[in-house]
Parts: structure tokens; C-alpha cells; sequence
């Protein structure tokens, strides 16, 4: 009974906080990456020929590589997981093969590299670089698979390898401009497992992000966005993990707090939510959304439990 | 009117049971990250040949010849746990803004002079090193009022560290050093 009063304390607190309106009103859900300027990092798809973001692949793969696909069919799947999001415009045009391997940030070439030599570290599968001007808008996007990984191109998820089409997929999410999910069941979340082939389609978080960044006509229209602040004793929480479900239990969408600890989740389509927020304290944690930190500074709160309103 | 609170509240606990179950679902419970493999705390200290706290003096943005925007941070090394440092140490880091261009990768951090961080380190080049599987090898330190400095530690660490949270940043590098005994690497 203690322990129902306790909660109940936090949802009366949170239910306080989280209904005074936002003061920012460009608080951008984490889903995205935003630039020095604080807004989201995105292509200007109508700039584009045929609107699509082109790309190519490096010839040279390395023998850490195998299964019964080829690196490029499965490259182009994870790539059209995203194109068939109906509510997003986001399009991709595969140009071909490269004989160059390593990334640059200049050439304009939004290269995908699965025979670089460069080393990203122990323990790093795959990491994508995002170049932009100030204002957000992406010029250069290179993925690069970590060498020496055992990943595996089969159909079949193998057990005993990384799955390439799972975290080809993830990485292209980031190659639009998708931030890191704290959401586990996401395709943006940073962890999987041997064998896991689930981020290979896009889960309900990812195609909202996917559709906010490049809505499809009516879109925006047809959706709506919840938005609040989270605080404690008055003071602004950074860094929240901010989780949005459908009022009969499925995981919609999810945000972080900004630092002045205002929240906004848009697209949501017409029903009805709860909220809860929670730190952000792994295994997804502060730093595997650097990107979003940057983008506003500040360092994450701590201290403080989950709330739900 | 009082039968309606009740039922009221009933369904409010009932929504208040089905969010926990549905955010006991929505914890992560795998062991391996899709940019990074989320290692063991033995595992990543094993790949550092150095683990430190330290504090971030300066960090500088460079372009190499090939056009790549990196970063150098310079760190001053306020405690080992394994290893052993000159007092600063340069460790590059993957992003940042030259002119008008800005790079990011995400789930790599960037660090800001002050940054207070136990820092799981391994060579890159000469100097230089690098940070064991970009995040998880880069654990910023707050001091907590009451508490002193804490790290908040992944589950993924596993071991005494299986439950996250934050944890008293001593805790944590005693515990390396208890593994770099255990390992023979020191």
C-alpha cells in the first residue's frame, strides 16, 4: 500500500509537470540529430534528382562477411525498408559500385563501405557519419561496417553472426537522420544480439520519425503531437526518456527532454495516450544519443525515478 | 459519487499495472549493441590498455588530407585503474564542426572542456588513443549532492553491475582494478 501511495505521489507530481505547456516549441523529439543550430539534420529532398538520396557501395568486402546474399541486395533491402513507410517521402536512388573503400566528408559520395580499413574502434559493428551545414541540411553521409566483424548476409538470421540486413537498416535510419530509440523493440535502438534480425523493419517508433523528418502529403495534417515538460520541485529535467503508448498498452513513440525539459512527440495519430518519463540509465544511455546532447549541450539529470501521467 | 471514485480509481490502477508491464517490456534485455557490442565489464577492460578518470582540457577539431573531420580531446588524468598515463592523454574522437561543415556520429560522444569521465582507452595512433566501443568505454561522472562522484553504470557491464543505475565512480574503478588483477594484465 505504501509502495501504490509512493507511485501514486509520482504520478500526481508528473501529472503537475508535465501539464505546463512547453516553452520551446522546436523541443525536437530525440529521434532526430540535431544540428549545432538545434534543428534536425535531414536531406532537402526536392534539391535531389528524382527526390531520392543517392548512394554506392565499395566494391572490396571483406572475408568477415558471408551468407547466401549478396552485400548489395541486402544493403538495398535495408535501404527500402524504409522507402515503403507510406506516410514518409524519403527515397533512395542506388547509383553503384565504387572501387573506393574509405569514407571522405567532402566528395558529395554518400558512400556504404563494408571493406574499410579504418578502425572504429574495439567492440563498434557499424557507424554512420553524418556531415551537415549549420542549418541542418545533410550534404555527405558515409556508412561504415567495422572490419573484422563476423556479419551474415543469409535470409535466415545466423546465430552465431551479426545480421547485416538488421544493422544495415538501423544505420540507414541514422543515414536519414534518425537518431538512437530507447525503445528496445525499435529498429533505431543501439543493441542487438548474435543472430537478432528484428531491426530489420521498421517498428511504429522509427516509421513516425522516418515520416516527421519527410512527411508524405496530409501527414502532418492528419496527425497530432503531445508536448509538456518535465520537471522536478520545479526544476527542468534534461534527458528524460519520454515514452508515449496507446492508452491499451502498446509503445507508440518515445522523446528526450530538452534542457529546459520541455517534451514533443508529433505524428500520433487521433487517440488516446499515456505518458511516462524515466532516466535515461541503460543499457541506452546519454551517450548513445550523442548526437542529440550536442546538439543542445548540457549534461543529463539524475536522480529521479519513473513518472506517469 | 463515491462508488465512481473507486471505480475510477480501480481503472487507473488497472492502467497503471498495464504501463508497468509494458515498460518492463519495453527494458532492453539483449547483451549486444548494433553499433557497438555491448561488453562485459571484463571483456572491455581487457581491450583498454588504459582505464582513468579524467577531466577534459580542450578539445580540437581537425581535417585530415583525405577531408575527414575528427576531433582531438586532451584529457588530464585524475585517477588509474589500469594503465598508466603522462598526466594528459589525447584521445580522438569521431565528429565535430569546421567552418560550415558539421560532422556527428551517433553514439559517439564528444567531449566539452570540464567534462569530468572514466574513460576506457586502447592505442589508435602513436599518441593518440582511442575509446573502447565509442560509448560504452566513455563514462561521464556527476557528483551527486550526498553521494559525491557516480557514474551511471549499463546492465550490459553485467556482474555486481547486472542491475544499472548509478554507481559511486570508486566502486567502479576499484572493480577494474580487481579485474586487471584477476587478468594478469598489470
Amino acid at each position: 500500500m505504501r509502495r501504490l501511495l509512493a507511485t501514486l505521489a509520482a504520478v500526481l507530481s508528473a501529472a503537475l509537470s508535465v501539464s505546463v505547456p512547453a516553452t520551446r516549441a522546436d523541443a525536437y523529439a530525440f529521434l532526430y540529430v540535431p544540428s549545432s543550430q538545434g534543428v534536425p539534420r535531414r536531406w532537402n529532398l526536392p534539391e535531389l534528382a528524382d527526390g531520392r538520396v543517392p548512394w554506392v557501395i565499395a566494391a572490396a568486402v571483406g572475408g568477415n562477411v558471408t551468407g547466401d546474399r549478396s552485400p548489395l541486395d541486402v544493403v538495398s533491402a535495408a535501404f527500402a525498408s524504409w522507402e515503403v513507410v507510406t506516410s514518409s517521402t524519403i527515397a533512395f536512388g542506388f547509383q553503384g559500385t565504387t572501387g573506393a573503400r574509405e569514407r571522405s566528408a567532402r566528395d558529395g559520395v554518400n558512400l556504404v563501405t563494408l571493406g574499410a580499413q579504418e578502425s572504429l574502434g574495439s567492440g563498434v559493428l557499424a557507424a554512420t557519419f553524418l556531415t551537415s551545414d549549420a542549418a541542418g541540411k545533410l550534404v555527405d553521409v558515409d556508412i561504415v561496417f567495422g572490419r573484422g566483424i563476423a556479419f551474415s548476409t543469409s535470409v535466415s538470421a545466423d546465430p552465431g553472426s551479426y545480421d547485416l540486413e538488421a544493422i544495415a537498416t538501423h544505420e540507414v535510419g541514422h543515414f536519414l537522420g534518425l537518431e538512437h530509440s530507447g525503445l528496445s523493440r525499435a529498429t533505431m535502438v543501439p543493441f542487438s544480439d548474435r543472430g537478432d534480425a528484428h531491426q530489420r523493419t521498421p517498428e511504429s517508433d522509427d516509421r513516425i520519425g522516418a515520416s516527421v523528418l519527410y512527411p508524405a502529403d496530409g501527414f502532418l495534417a492528419g496527425t497530432g503531437a503531445l508536448a509538456g515538460r518535465i520537471t522536478i520541485a520545479g526544476a527542468p529535467v534534461f534527458l528524460s526518456h519520454v515514452v508515449v503508448a496507446n492508452v491499451n498498452g502498446p509503445i507508440v513513440a518515445s522523446t528526450l527532454s530538452a534542457p529546459d525539459g520541455s517534451y514533443r512527440v508529433e505524428g500520433l495519430a487521433p487517440d488516446v495516450y499515456v505518458v511516462y518519463a524515466e532516466p535515461l540509465d541503460g543499457p541506452v544511455a546519454p551517450g548513445n544519443v550523442s548526437g542529440f546532447r550536442a546538439g543542445f549541450g548540457g549534461n543529463p539529470s539524475t536522480g529521479y525515478g519513473t513518472f506517469f501521467h | 459519487m463515491r462508488r465512481a471514485r473507486r471505480s475510477d480509481r480501480a481503472r487507473f490502477r488497472g492502467r497503471l499495472l498495464l504501463l508497468l508491464v509494458v515498460s518492463a517490456l519495453a527494458l532492453p534485455v539483449r547483451a549486444s549493441a548494433l553499433t557497438v557490442a555491448a561488453m562485459p565489464l571484463e571483456e572491455m577492460t581487457g581491450y583498454a590498455t588504459l582505464v582513468v578518470r579524467a577531466r577534459c582540457i580542450d578539445r580540437q577539431v581537425t581535417r585530415s588530407p583525405d577531408g575527414r573531420i575528427e576531433s582531438l580531446a586532451r584529457f588530464t588524468v585524475l585517477e588509474e585503474a589500469k594503465g598508466s598515463a603522462t598526466g594528459v592523454v589525447t584521445v580522438r574522437q569521431l565528429g565535430g564542426r569546421i567552418e560550415d561543415r558539421e560532422l556527428v556520429v551517433p553514439g559517439a560522444p564528444l567531449s566539452e572542456p570540464g567534462d569530468d569521465v572514466v574513460l576506457f582507452l586502447e592505442p589508435y595512433d602513436g599518441e593518440v588513443l582511442g575509446v573502447v566501443g565509442l560509448a560504452l568505454g566513455y563514462m561521464p561522472v556527476a557528483v551527486l549532492p550526498g553521494s559525491g562522484a557516480a557514474v551511471r553504470v549499463a546492465r550490459t557491464l553485467g556482474g555486481s553491475f547486472a542491475s544499472g543505475g548509478v554507481r559511486p565512480v570508486t566502486e567502479l574503478l576499484e572493480r577494474v582494478r580487481g579485474i586487471v588483477t584477476q587478468q594478469g594484465t598489470r
